[in-house]
């Protein structure tokens, strides 16, 4: 097991070393100087380009560049932001709350109702209902998050007032944010939800029709129990693989959603940097959801040797 | 955005026992499929008529009557600046088809020799390409694209390339791996006793019979790119004005909502009508050999 997490640890630093090098890298292939680009598209003042130059590094080989650039990264100086002028990470970190609430909630939503609503549509599978189940979520899987998002918040939001439709409760207590944040989390969950409980569904009716649960069954063991020790367990494997692979979807999707919200939250922030040509701001927040994406992807790697034993041997020699 | 998904559709679709009887759902499977295929139709017509069709000028603006409902002579209202949706949606059509068009062709011209090659060599071809992938992979779908626009700056050809690169990797493996169970095959191993070099075997032989599958992920990323591209242009980073697009004008009546809704809906219905329509034919695509052989 040790093993597979070191091997596990060193394949995600080797592929988040190379997205920094491509994030790095970005800045120059940009039409015109980087300097520019880092000043808002507009031509640095002989002290500013003094300023990125000691900063970047901007008049040495390129190679160099990078190695100034990350060890500026490691330290946590993350440049400068031109429309505030204050530092990268003084304007990112109030905002990484709220997005990591946001977040949380919509994958806590997935998975507490997608998971178990597959189960239930693998075990109450039969007939009609049956292709119900499956048009049902193939549609919702096609229905993108900022259609969720808008069209909750005009139902919702503006013609029932259940939830504030605007908004992201920063101010206010925990309850206050749940209130705020509960709709923009259902919209950006649903699809996932969905596609969840598509994907759980059909796990464990191939689970259920191996021979293993069959002898489980006539072995005497309760329907129940056959299902949730026998079937579940041994479907776990895509189902971890879907659900981690819709946390990094969902990460992409709370942009939008924030966006289209009006929450204050690292992805409206992405947005409208992109929009007030920030660059800094746009590296410093793509670099740290890439980051937060490779994290969760190495949960998902060690998980699966948690749950599938044979997995942790692999690339071992016999 | 949704890209993972597509892969585990086939997975999905692979590993569900499938009720093969049922002559209701039969007939309503096929409802659905004819349905999708008139929907896919209707719209790529309204993107080649588009001026015939359209009863105004999309562009031209009535900066009195912004948000109005509909009417009589605006069928589905007017927007932020008065200009009549139901030619806006029309004129939509065409970029919203454009876009995802040429993102899967670029995805489908790079991705899928680099996945035949990768399969077919194995070794360190395939250790180089699959690296590459890995990277791309790295970054959560829609990102990558967003800040390949910050840099090159907002507009539809830039948006349509990230969206695209983000692309090559899942095509190319989805192609690696059909093609290499293909390779394990024993009429790949004849083609190769005979001679023949490997864009021969890979393209004249391999190809057709994994072509159903190809078929399928290319409606699926072409619904998917139509999302992510909407996407950009719903937060202002694609298609811009006098530009239209789908995802654009919900963008524009998302900022008047609290003003008019019904703005709202109809590019909303627009998005969501289209890619369920690609779903299913790609679910149905995927679906036809399997069906031709239980037929006999």
């Amino acid at each position: 097991m040790l093993r597979y997490v070191a091997s596990r640890v060193a394949m995600q630093i080797a592929v988040l070393i190379a997205s920094t090098i491509i994030i790095f890298f970005l800045l120059h292939l940009a039409p015109g100087n980087p300097a520019t680009l880092l000043n808002g598209g507009h031509p640095p003042s002989p002290a500013t380009l003094r300023y990125f130059n000691r900063l970047y590094g901007f008049n040495r080989p390129l190679p160099m560049q990078y190695l100034i650039w990350l060890r500026h990264l490691v330290g946590g100086n993350l440049g400068i932001s031109v429309a505030t002028r204050t530092s990268v990470a003084s304007v990112i970190a109030p905002r990484i709350g709220l997005t990591l609430f946001l977040t949380i909630f919509a994958v806590a939503i997935m998975v507490v109702i997608g998971v178990p609503l597959g189960v239930l549509s693998a075990v109450f599978r039969s007939g009609p209902s049956d292709f119900l189940a499956s048009f049902g979520t193939l549609t919702f899987t096609a229905i993108p998050t900022y259609v969720t998002g808008v069209v909750m918040a005009v139902v919702f939001g503006v013609e029932l007032q259940w939830f504030p439709a605007l908004g992201g409760g920063d101010t206010g207590s925990f309850l206050t944010r749940l209130d705020h944040l509960t709709m923009p989390a259902v919209a950006l969950g649903l699809s996932s939800l969905a596609l969840a409980s598509r994907i759980t569904r059909s796990a464990v009716i191939g689970e259920l029709e191996k021979p293993h649960v069959t002898g489980a069954r006539a072995r005497g063991f309760s329907g129940p129990r056959v299902v949730a020790k026998h079937a579940v367990r041994g479907s776990l494997v895509p189902v971890v693989t879907i659900v981690g692979a819709q946390i990094g979807y969902l990460l992409g999707g709370a942009v939008v959603i924030e966006y289209a919200f009006g929450l204050n939250g690292l992805g409206s922030l992405l947005v409208s940097s992109v929009q007030g040509k920030d660059y800094a701001v746009v590296q410093a927040i793509a670099l740290f959801i890439t980051a937060e994406f490779l994290l969760i992807s190495l949960v998902v790697d060690l998980l699966y040797g948690v749950i599938d034993p044979r997995v942790r041997l692999v690339g071992r020699t016999a | 955005m949704s890209t993972v998904v597509g892969d585990m559709l086939v997975f999905e679709h692979e590993t569900s026992s499938r009720a093969a009887g049922g002559r209701w759902e039969g007939l309503f499977q096929k409802v659905v499929v004819v349905t999708s295929g008139a929907i896919l139709l209707g719209i790529v017509c309204c993107a080649l008529f588009a001026p015939w069709l359209a009863p105004r000028n999309p562009n031209t603006i009535h900066l009195f009557n912004p948000y109005m409902a509909p009417s009589h002579g605006f069928p589905f209202g007017q927007d932020s600046a008065g200009r009549d949706i139901l030619s806006r949606l029309i004129y939509g059509a065409r970029l919203s088809l454009l876009g995802p068009a040429i993102v899967v062709g670029i995805a489908f011209v790079a991705g899928v020799p680099l996945g035949f090659l990768a399969a077919y060599r194995g070794g360190w071809t395939d250790g180089v390409i699959s690296r590459v992938f890995d990277v791309v992979f790295a970054f959560p779908p829609l990102l990558l694209a967003v800040v390949i626009v910050a840099t090159f700056g907002a507009s539809f050809q830039t948006a349509v390339v990230a969206v695209a690169i983000t692309y090559i990797p899942l095509m190319g493996r989805v192609v690696r791996s059909a093609a290499l169970v293909e390779r394990s095959k024993p009429y790949v191993e004849e083609c190769r006793l005979q001679g023949y070099g490997a864009w021969r075997v890979l393209f004249v032989h391999m190809m057709p019979n994994i072509a159903r599958v190809l078929i399928s992920q290319t409606t699926l990323y072409f619904a998917y790119g139509l999302l992510d591209l909407s996407a950009l242009s719903f937060l202002g980073l694609g298609a811009q004005p006098p530009q239209i697009d789908w995802g654009g004008m919900l963008e524009n009546a998302n900022q008047g909502v609290f003003q008019s809704a019904t703005g709202v809906v109809f590019p909303a219905v627009a998005i969501v009508l289209l890619v369920v329509s690609l779903n299913f034919l790609a679910d149905w695509a995927l679906d036809y050999e399997s069906r031709k052989a239980g037929q006999r």
